[in-house]
């Protein structure tokens, strides 16, 4: 097979493939906390890299000697994922939480997994976090309950990130939206 | 989604970025090349870069094995299927290549 212009034939190949898949191509970063967060995230990418995304996971995927705070920042405000989920189930991600909410470019990608009870609509303990949250859902949306507790049947992290990044290839191919 | 049109969708989509299309040729030109010649190359900030490698090695194109020499050292070489890839993608122009430089060889000669 020759091609003598691969950059503009790349476009055409993925076009072609995102055509027969009837989805766009989606890159995601999964963050959370490590240990048993970190194998769930690993089981939720296997599900997502079945539907033809790329799935980043900063401990897996990045070189050791990259410092993962300056990576996750610059490629957050720079790269060119498609959705960012943060699951906010540690001390280090609600850390996490704080240095990102109000980073505009990545405010609009970030997908925010709160775990139930303390959802700002949702739950029913509220923690020193719910005002950031509740202020992050009136900016930009996209703060989700996950989990058992508070006032509603939250879905899992796994379903949640999983409906949510499939939806969102199908209507981003629907409607050739431009996210970057 | 089959298996294979799942492999083709990750990896034409994250070959479709003009820096990961640099380092992913990088990777090919000189195998197990090391992350700081790849940033040092691709002239971004080495977070960006580590994002960008990241993503061919999540769409299975590239794999990066670590070598310990006082700091780990990241060295990335391009797997069975980044290889078949850029085999299709850019086998013809080398063939074209080799025989241009043949024909021009003849002409000097």
């Amino acid at each position: 097979m020759t091609n003598p212009h691969p950059g503009r034939d790349i476009g055409t190949l993925r076009a072609q493939a995102e055509a027969r898949a009837s989805s766009a191509y989606v890159t995601v970063v999964l963050l959370g906390k490590g240990g048993d967060g970190l194998e769930e995230r690993r089981q939720i990418a296997r599900l997502l890299e079945r539907g033809g995304m790329n799935v980043v996971i900063p401990e897996d995927d990045l070189p050791r000697e990259q410092s993962a705070s300056l990576a996750e920042e610059e490629m957050l405000l720079h790269g060119d994922a498609d959705l960012v989920f943060l699951n906010v189930d540690s001390w280090g991600t609600a850390t996490e939480f704080g240095q990102l909410h109000d980073r505009e470019p990545v405010g609009r990608k970030l997908r925010v997994l709160v775990p139930a009870p303390y959802h700002p609509l949702y739950g029913d303990k509220g923690g020193y976090l719910t005002d950031l949250y509740l202020t992050h859902l009136a900016v930009f949306g996209h703060v989700y309950a996950v989990g058992m507790g508070g006032r509603i049947a939250a879905p899992t992290a796994q379903e949640a990130v999983v409906r949510l990044a499939e939806r969102f290839s199908e209507a981003k191919r629907a409607q050739r939206w431009v996210t970057k | 989604m089959s298996p294979e049109l799942g492999r083709q969708l990750r990896a034409y989509g994250a070959l479709d970025n003009a820096l990961r299309l640099r380092a992913y040729r990088m990777i090919h030109d000189a195998p197990g090349v090391s992350f700081n010649e790849i940033v040092r190359k691709l002239d971004v900030a080495s977070g960006l870069a580590a994002y960008h490698v990241g993503v061919l090695k999540s769409a299975g194109l590239v794999n990066v094995r670590y070598v310990r020499s006082g700091m780990a050292v990241s060295r990335y070489e391009l797997t069975d299927l980044g290889a078949q890839i850029f085999e299709n993608l850019f086998g013809g122009r080398r063939l074209r290549l080799k025989h241009l430089a043949a024909t021009t060889s003849k002409v000097l000669a």
